[in-house]
């Protein structure tokens, strides 16, 4: 018997999903997200002035809709920061993102977001 | 080899299928870095500028009175509330004689007045910044009480001053508060 480990049937779907496009919208998507760091970054400047010890790093899956090619949805699901208007600035930034082109599939990506004061 | 075929078989239906999936689970390695300007700190506490001593109030700073008046001028006013403060924290201390002195400029009459009116205006500040009247007693000494050559600038400068020296005070609870650090 031949025997297949799960890591490999996952790299042949990964390798299968980057042949039809999905890697190319998950750097799309990166783009985008990184287009939005300065809304991003006043978001988190606001967060600093309610509690100036918010740092460390947050987690989130990003939902983008297949038909529009739209970020639809921010889950934030654990780190260090729980600020909810921190949370809910970053969303209404990140909600905005357009994709240049809407991927093959719904996309749910996980991101680290890491936050950093400076000074 | 029948094995072989059907294994590759289903990879290559599952590498299909993940165009036709309807949502792909990814991860994105590299973590967006997010940066803001910490917002400034809240301004210090001042250094205080009044202590309570064993015998007296020791304040680091002069009260300012208008030329030849016993107006206080307004930049005093934060000064006397500290005092007053100062006064108000230190229930032990059950009187304070407030002394107002002067440098040796002008006439000895002149001065011993200006003295006792200078006081007799802080005790009134005091009084209306909180602190009971009867814990405090107006004095005016003139030029007669020097601490300094009147014959230099910073000389006089120095015997123009208000002292405030505790005159009664509840000596055990002051004991406990200067072993306990009171202001």
């Amino acid at each position: 018997m031949i025997r297949m480990s799960s890591s490999a049937i996952a790299l042949f779907i990964f390798v299968g999903a980057a042949g039809c496009g999905i890697g190319d919208a998950q750097t799309n998507l990166r783009s985008a997200v990184d287009a939005k760091r300065q809304e991003l970054n006043q978001c988190y400047a606001a967060a600093l002035t309610r509690d100036r010890d918010a740092s460390g790093t947050m987690q989130a899956y990003l939902y983008v809709d297949s038909e529009e090619g739209r970020l639809t949805e921010v889950e934030f699901v654990g780190g260090d920061v729980s600020d909810p208007a921190f949370q809910s600035c970053m969303s209404g930034s990140l909600t905005q993102v357009q994709l240049s082109e809407p991927p093959v599939a719904n996309l749910k990506v996980e991101y680290t977001f890491q936050l950093t004061p400076e000074g | 080899m029948r094995a072989t075929v059907s294994i590759v078989t289903v990879l290559a239906s599952l590498s299909m299928s993940a165009c036709s999936m309807t949502t792909a689970i990814l991860h994105e390695d590299s973590p967006v870095q997010v940066a803001a300007a910490r917002p400034a700190g809240p301004e210090p506490e001042p250094p205080s500028r009044v202590t309570m001593e064993a015998e007296r109030i020791r304040v680091d700073e002069k009260i300012h009175f208008e030329t030849a008046s016993a107006d206080i001028s307004s930049d005093s006013d934060s000064l006397l509330r500290e005092i007053a403060q100062v006064m108000n924290d230190n229930a032990h201390v059950r009187k304070v004689r407030i002394e107002g002195h002067t440098d040796n400029q002008g006439a000895a009459r002149y001065n011993l007045d200006l003295s006792r009116r200078r006081a007799r205006a802080v005790v009134a500040r005091l009084v209306e910044n909180g602190v009971a009247a009867e814990r405090l007693e107006a004095a005016g000494y003139g030029l007669r009480r020097p601490v300094e050559t009147n014959d230099t600038d910073a000389g006089r400068a120095a015997n123009r001053r208000v002292e405030f020296n505790i005159t009664e005070q509840d000596e055990a609870a002051a004991d406990e508060q200067t072993s306990g650090g009171a202001q």
